[in-house]
């Protein structure tokens, strides 16, 4: 076998190493997704039904408080298709980033016994989210022929929306890790953060009924743009590019700075761990 | 060819809100080539770890540099990954690919790996019904079913019953016949007895480091026996061995307890060809009692040597009236020994043949190379918990 050498020095990896390295540990990553699903899912009764009884009970909440007690405008669409529309791409970024300040201490003997891309860790959670929405997804083309909603040839771009929302979910799970090894009471605010920005979302309301001296508020909001391409990919609703700019710009910022400070900060990480 | 080199590696710890770095490693510099089999030793603290997790890229130096050929398994603790809730099989090929194995290698090993586990029967059963010898069996064959250039093993080649062991450090040893290069930092010189290159950390610097088994010797002598004297010091009071025991017993009041040489000076450091001598000094409190104390000799890895009571020497032994005090003396032979520290537990014999626990660690000794003879000259080393002095001959 040729021999490839390795060398250890102080310094951390170019990103383009470190996504080689990440490449190159594929079929980690494919058993470590297997092994989440299957700790999550198997042997567990209600387990995967999960997956289904949150969805719906949250969007059977909403339907009442829109329906009785404020009017809600869903451009047209059955309720249901809009609200779900808002709420799919929210619980794969909630699932992805509520928990990701204790992806890294869940996961301590692993990874201060063996060597890894850490990274790997991250992405896991990203790719079951993927695979959790697509359970939900299929749930929603249902809901679609039940209403008789006819979806357009925009649905093509749903692989394009879906990409948007784990790159915003993945970044914004790298900078929760990275802080929260200089902040403790990330653990804590968290939850609680991902909880108010929900309401900052355009999730069980449209971008329209926004008030003006809030709009920038959204636009900053890298959640609004993901949003807001979910509902035009699913629903047709109008989506005006030049809108998202800011929040496209933010993503961006976020997942390449978010990738950058992780691999610089990786190996403290599992230090102080 | 020079599979590993490290040069200049320091390592410094800053955790989130301390003030001063901790230097846990400091300038290490050494190189090995293919087939070697480096012995890392040292006290706990000393640094092994960490450089084991620089070498693994666990942890990154602070300054300096590591180059290593080819493929690297690093085992810092048995079954590392394992999860209870996936089965035997799952976690074979989840811990492969940890340690960077396609899924194909590990299928063509797979039987391989089954084989050497000896848990066929098992394999589709979740590990959380796996005994712990189970799971050690597993995480083991594993490890040692697979080929790399390099293995890093951290003080986990202890594991697993007598038979498994034998053949880890069988199968260690042609791994290292075939061109592996081994790292193992262990406490247990015992297992390190196939090294040929030697690395002594002490505070994270580089004591020692050499093509030389002797310094597995040195640091025997050096830190383990200072730890052991300086415990039965603690223990003792002031004097070095001496134990002022006040254990009332079976019918005796043990006074004074201490390893002395032939003048009965207490001693607890033996050259290998020097005789030792066990003094217990005891007051009787009734008569007719027969002598109800036993002796348990230990190595430092606590593995029981051998049991012994003036009682069994001489079964008809009965006091006389209260208030004698009585010394025994035993007399450990000489040249019996390895080089190394032992260490002596007290236990009281009942009646009914059972035995009560009186004292851990009531006395300990260090063994040391001889001067003169030749069977124990200075710094050669041999792997075994005794040494006895064997004569040969030959006839031509």
């Amino acid at each position: 076998m040729p021999f490839t050498t390795k060398t250890i020095t102080s310094e951390a990896e170019s990103p383009l190493a470190y996504f080689e390295k990440c490449w190159n540990s594929r079929s980690l990553l494919v058993l470590m997704v297997m092994r989440e699903l299957n700790i999550k899912y198997a042997g567990s009764q209600v387990g995967k039904w999960w997956l289904l009884i949150y969805p719906l009970v949250t969007l059977f909440i909403y339907k009442l408080i829109s329906q009785y007690v404020f009017k809600v405008q869903s451009e047209g669409v059955p309720y249901v298709l809009f609200a779900l529309s808002g709420i799919i791409p929210w619980m794969f970024f909630s699932s992805v980033v509520a928990n990701s300040a204790s992806v890294f201490p869940a996961n301590r003997d692993l990874v201060k016994k063996s060597y890894f891309p850490r990274a790997l860790l991250l992405i896991v959670k990203v790719v079951v989210g993927v695979l959790e929405m697509g359970i939900t997804l299929l749930i929603y083309f249902l809901l679609m022929l039940i209403f008789q909603f006819q979806p357009t040839t925009k649905l093509l771009l749903l692989p394009l929306a879906i990409a948007c929302n784990a790159i915003v979910a993945f970044s914004f799970s790298l900078w929760i890790t990275v802080l929260s090894m200089r902040f403790r009471d990330i653990f804590q605010a968290v939850p609680l953060l991902v909880n108010l920005m929900l309401w900052l979302t355009p999730v069980f309301y449209p971008v329209a009924m926004i008030p003006k001296k809030f709009l920038p508020l959204a636009y900053f909001n890298p959640m609004t743009f993901v949003v807001d391409a979910y509902r035009f990919v699913l629903i047709g609703a109008t989506f005006q590019p030049f809108n998202w700019v800011i929040s496209l710009i933010v993503s961006i910022l976020m997942f390449i700075t978010g990738v950058l400070v992780f691999i610089k900060r990786e190996d403290r990480l599992v230090e102080n761990l | 060819m020079d599979v590993i080199q490290v040069s200049d590696i320091s390592k410094s710890f800053s955790p989130p809100g301390e003030q001063h770095p901790f230097w846990a490693l400091n300038n290490i510099s050494f190189s090995l080539k293919q087939g070697d089999l480096l012995a890392i030793i040292g006290k706990n603290g000393s640094g092994k770890s960490t450089l084991l997790k620089i070498l693994s890229e666990i942890y990154k130096p602070t300054s300096g540099k590591a180059l290593i050929k080819g493929r690297v398994a690093s085992v810092l603790d048995f079954g590392t990954g394992f999860h209870p809730d996936l089965t035997g099989r799952e976690n074979i090929f989840f811990y492969g690919a940890l340690t960077g194995f396609k899924h194909s290698e590990l299928v063509s090993k797979f039987d391989e790996i089954l084989d050497f586990s000896g848990l066929a029967a098992f394999i589709d059963t979740p590990l959380r019904n796996y005994s712990n010898g189970m799971f050690v069996r597993l995480a083991v064959s594993v490890i040692l079913s697979l080929r790399y250039d390099v293995l890093i093993l951290d003080e986990v080649i202890g594991a697993g019953d007598s038979e498994f062991r034998l053949k880890m450090s069988e199968r260690l040893k042609s791994f290292s016949e075939n061109g592996t290069t081994i790292l193992i930092a262990s406490h247990n010189m015992n297992e390190l007895f196939n090294c040929n290159a030697v690395l002594w950390l002490e505070a994270g610097r580089m004591k020692r480091f050499g093509y030389d088994k002797n310094t597995l010797v040195e640091y025997m002598e050096e830190t383990i026996g200072a730890y052991r004297q300086n415990l039965a010091a603690k223990e003792s009071g002031n004097q070095v061995s001496i134990a002022k025991m006040g254990i009332t017993y079976g019918g005796f009041k043990l006074n004074e307890l201490w390893l002395s040489d032939k003048g009965q000076n207490p001693k607890s450091m033996f050259a290998y060809d020097e005789d030792i001598f066990l003094q217990v000094k005891a007051t009787t409190l009734q008569p007719g009692a027969s002598f109800p104390f036993q002796f348990g000799v230990f190595d430092s890895m606590s593995n029981l040597l051998f049991g012994t009571s003036y009682q069994l020497f001489n079964p008809d032994f009965k006091t006389k009236q209260v208030g004698d005090e009585i010394s025994f003396t035993a007399l450990f032979p000489k040249s019996l020994f390895n080089l190394g520290s032992y260490f002596i537990n007290l236990y009281g014999l009942h009646d009914d043949g059972r035995f009560k626990d009186l004292g851990k660690n009531v006395a300990a000794f260090t063994i040391i190379a001889a001067e003169k003879t030749a069977f124990a000259p200075r710094g050669s080393f041999m792997p075994g918990v005794i040494r006895p002095f064997i004569n040969w001959q030959i006839t031509q």
